[in-house]
């Protein structure tokens, strides 16, 4: 049950931070890989430098058995295989891990799939374990460290610990120094997240309004005719002054049976203008 | 700093790589080929993820999207080419051999990173129906 309960532990921490850091959704990690959006590129990339410096730390306080470390040389094979995966990725969006991630996502029937062509890859990996021997064989071959962390494996830069920890540190500032766009970066992309319409074409810019004297003949000169773009033109007459009665009545307008003010030509408060 | 921040998460998950590597690190393709400890881990993360995405399941009313029969099996083929590709460099072990600073796990994630940048870029994003 110990057994169990480490493992199980550590993948539920694990599953968690990867759905948190949305590197399971293939839409995020191929944007990420694209430097397209750099939410996901700078969780990426400050994993990649904490664990490196958190590894060198472990390891200079013996938490890790340097003993242990299974170092990885440099290859052809280690270079093609790094180029095969990558293409692989970036087409499918999954990696081998986050693919266990990605099943409970939007895009689980993917990830589903690529679990599958993992399996089955795996499952062909004995079958064609020859020719991927020979290929690991061939050149250019290095030293199998960066750093001096190991005790007889060949190394290829001195400083060992610390020097590992810098360069852990030197990528977690690089993450830092990545501008957020957080425009460009939706909350979550693959959890149907609705997308924005798109923007109205822009308007053509307004003209001024135009005012010319009456043309009609049998309009007073007083009579402007305003000619608005797209509207039918607006007579607007200046002669004429509102009075405080239409004033009121305009605010407050009579009933249905009331004459209207103009209506009464005994009205004191709607002189004629006979200007 | 805030728990949101792309950082923050970060720097989380480097402790739980971490952590991962404290009983010696996890072969991934090791999950695959059916071992117990990287079996149990597999299915924890999957379980994790979809305790996380459970919430937006039920608030949002997600539902999985049905990629079409191409889809599927293009994503089978990569699938299958991750795996060639891990058996090319040597090893499923690639994150805590680059963790740990193998020059070969460097170079793999190098070229990888690489190529996969220029394949994002060059192609068009396939997105799911």
């Amino acid at each position: 049950m110990r057994a169990l309960l480490i493992p199980g532990i550590l993948g539920l921490l694990l599953g968690l931070t990867l759905r948190w850091t949305r590197l399971c959704s293939p839409v995020e990690l191929r944007r990420a890989l694209a430097f397209r959006v750099c939410h996901a590129t700078r969780s990426l990339l400050e994993a990649v430098g904490a664990g490196m410096a958190l590894t060198a730390l472990l390891m200079w306080l013996a938490v890790i058995d340097v003993d242990g470390v299974v170092v990885l040389p440099l290859s052809a094979g280690a270079l093609a295989g790094g180029a095969v995966f990558g293409v692989a990725v970036a087409l499918a969006g999954f990696t081998p891990l986050t693919a266990f991630a990605g099943v409970s996502g939007r895009h689980g029937a993917s990830a589903l799939c690529t679990l599958a062509g993992c399996l089955a890859g795996t499952l062909l990996l004995p079958l064609l374990d020859g020719p991927l021997a020979a290929l690991r064989s061939l050149p250019p071959h290095s030293a199998t460290t960066l750093f001096r962390v190991t005790l007889d494996e060949p190394y290829l830069l001195g400083g060992g610990f610390l020097g590992q920890g810098c360069a852990g540190l030197l990528l977690m500032a690089i993450a830092a120094c990545i501008p957020s766009n957080r425009a460009a970066a939706p909350e979550a992309p693959d959890e149907s997240a609705p997308e924005m319409p798109p923007e109205p074409p822009a308007l053509p810019p307004t003209e001024p309004l135009l005012c010319l004297p009456a043309p009609a003949a049998d309009a007073p000169e007083e009579t402007f005719v305003a000619l608005l773009p797209g509207e039918e033109p607006l007579v607007v007459d200046t002669a004429t002054d509102e009075s405080p009665a239409e004033e009121a009545g305009a605010e407050d307008p009579p009933d249905a049976g009331e004459p209207p003010q103009d209506a009464d030509p005994s009205s004191p408060t709607d002189p004629p203008d006979e200007a | 700093m805030r728990r949101e921040h792309p950082l923050w998460r970060g720097f989380w998950l480097a402790c739980l790589w971490a952590a991962l590597l404290l009983p010696g690190g996890v072969d991934w393709l090791a999950a695959y080929r059916g071992e117990r400890y990287a079996l149990i881990l597999a299915a924890a993360v999957a379980a994790g993820a979809g305790l996380a995405a459970l919430i937006a399941l039920l608030r949002r009313r997600q539902r999985m999207t049905r990629p079409r029969p191409m889809r599927m099996l293009t994503c089978f083929l990569y699938g299958a080419a991750m795996a060639l590709a891990c058996g090319m460099a040597g090893t499923g072990r690639i994150l805590p051999a680059l963790l740990e600073g193998s020059t070969g796990a460097c170079a793999f994630a190098g070229t990888a990173a690489v190529s996969a940048c220029l394949t994002a870029r060059l192609t068009r994003q396939e997105v799911d129906a």
